[in-house]
């Protein structure tokens, strides 16, 4: 991600120096080109409307030797072409600029910039149902926390800017992307990823940059939870496991034990 | 399965199944169960559980574990469509038996439930709610 934001940096210089060159070309060439004709326009519209304090107020007749029909005609048409010309310039600059800023995807740093100011927060590691779901619970608690989710799915990315969720953008064993999601300010760590070692890793870094983080985490094995403990896991968790014991427990309730 | 009555069939015998088998033993519940991995029959024969081999969605199989005097079932096989097709496949075999499942997608849960399961249990939403609870103890 760290490359991605210098080379998506590179780019954006790049683009505004080439904007600026082609615009301040435009505009040289473009004033070049009118402004004799705009200094005869002037004339015209003196002549017309009248400019009692310039001085250079023409009369009708001064101007109808000047300016036979037809050189009137052509000057009125090229002022005309000539604003239509500064039209599509704005347009394309406009354009230039919408396209520099969605290719530089600046909803992006927006996000990891609003996830590195955070503390006190939680960061869910890896986004799938059951970080969903995690997420949807703890909208519903009268008191907000904030919430970071990292994940390098681009889709999931996209999905999550769209719904105003933090995201940081990257893989969760990186030390370099925890610290974007300001872990070493953050109070509870959730991972919830379906593999086991990238979690255990996860784990391992998190708990390097802030001993006092709170880590939980889900495992896809029984006897990879124990691992999950001895790397400094608070709590973890097989849904499997969890989803067994339910469905043990209602079928003692609903069936007569024969002992 | 013959001689046994208001048993409990557990049909897949992975983390899901072996937690529902462990908790009926532990109560002195008699299990039968349906599992496809050859393996997993092997490790249930030598833990002396009574064992099916073949797959859980068939008559033949539900049959064979004796589920027209079976209590209860239970489904937990690790693929949804499974389970609905062996929810289904239950009831018309037994309309009184006690059906209780597991659905990955929470999607399936209603689908289970109007295919004759009494309880389904969602892994990911059991998880969740323990993560919950455990965030809300740490806030």
């Amino acid at each position: 991600m760290l490359e991605m934001a210098e080379e998506s940096g590179n780019v954006i210089i790049l683009a505004t120096i080439i904007s600026l060159i082609i615009i301040i070309f435009s505009l040289i060439a473009l004033l070049y080109i009118t402004h004799n004709i705009y200094l005869d326009a002037y004339y015209i519209i003196d002549a017309f409307f009248g400019a009692p304090n310039s001085g250079a107020t023409w009369d009708l007749a001064q101007l109808s030797l000047l300016f036979p029909p037809q050189k009137l005609a052509i000057i009125l048409s090229i002022v005309i072409i000539d604003n239509l010309g500064k039209l599509l310039i704005v347009s394309f600059v406009i354009a230039a600029v919408i396209d520099i800023v969605s290719y530089a995807n600046l909803e992006k740093y927006i996000s990891a910039a609003h996830a590195s100011r955070m503390r006190d927060h939680i960061i869910i590691c890896g986004y799938n149902t059951l970080a969903e779901r995690l997420i949807m619970k703890l909208n519903t608690l009268k008191k907000k926390h904030e919430i970071a989710v990292i994940d390098n799915n681009e889709e999931t990315v996209i999905e999550l800017h769209r719904r105003r969720i933090p995201i940081v953008e990257g893989s969760f064993t990186n030390p370099k992307i925890l610290k974007l999601a300001s872990a070493e300010k953050a109070k509870i760590i959730v991972f919830v990823e379906q593999n086991d070692a990238k979690n255990l890793i996860g784990i391992v870094e998190a708990k390097k940059l802030n001993k006092e983080i709170k880590a939980l985490v889900r495992s896809t094995k029984e006897e990879n939870m124990t691992k999950m403990y001895r790397v400094g896991a608070d709590m973890c968790v097989l849904p499997e496991y969890i989803a067994g014991i339910s469905i043990g427990e209602f079928l003692l309730k609903h069936i007569e034990v024969h002992k | 399965m013959e001689g046994l009555k208001d048993h409990v069939i557990v049909c897949g015998y992975g983390i899901v199944g072996e937690r529902v088998v462990d908790i009926l033993l532990e109560h002195k519940v008699n299990v039968v169960v349906i599992e496809m991995d050859h393996k997993k029959v092997e490790v249930l024969r030598d833990r002396g559980i009574p064992v099916v081999e073949g797959d859980a969605t068939t008559s033949k199989a539900l049959k064979e574990a004796g589920i027209a005097d079976a209590k209860a079932i239970a489904i937990a096989m690790d693929d949804d469509a499974k389970n609905l097709f062996a929810t289904i496949t239950a009831k018309s075999l037994n309309e009184n038996i006690i059906i209780a499942t597991r659905a990955n997608d929470e999607l399936f849960e209603t689908k289970l439930i109007d295919a004759g399961a009494n309880f389904v249990a969602t892994p990911n939403k059991s998880a969740s709610d323990e993560l919950f609870n455990e965030i809300v103890k740490g806030l």
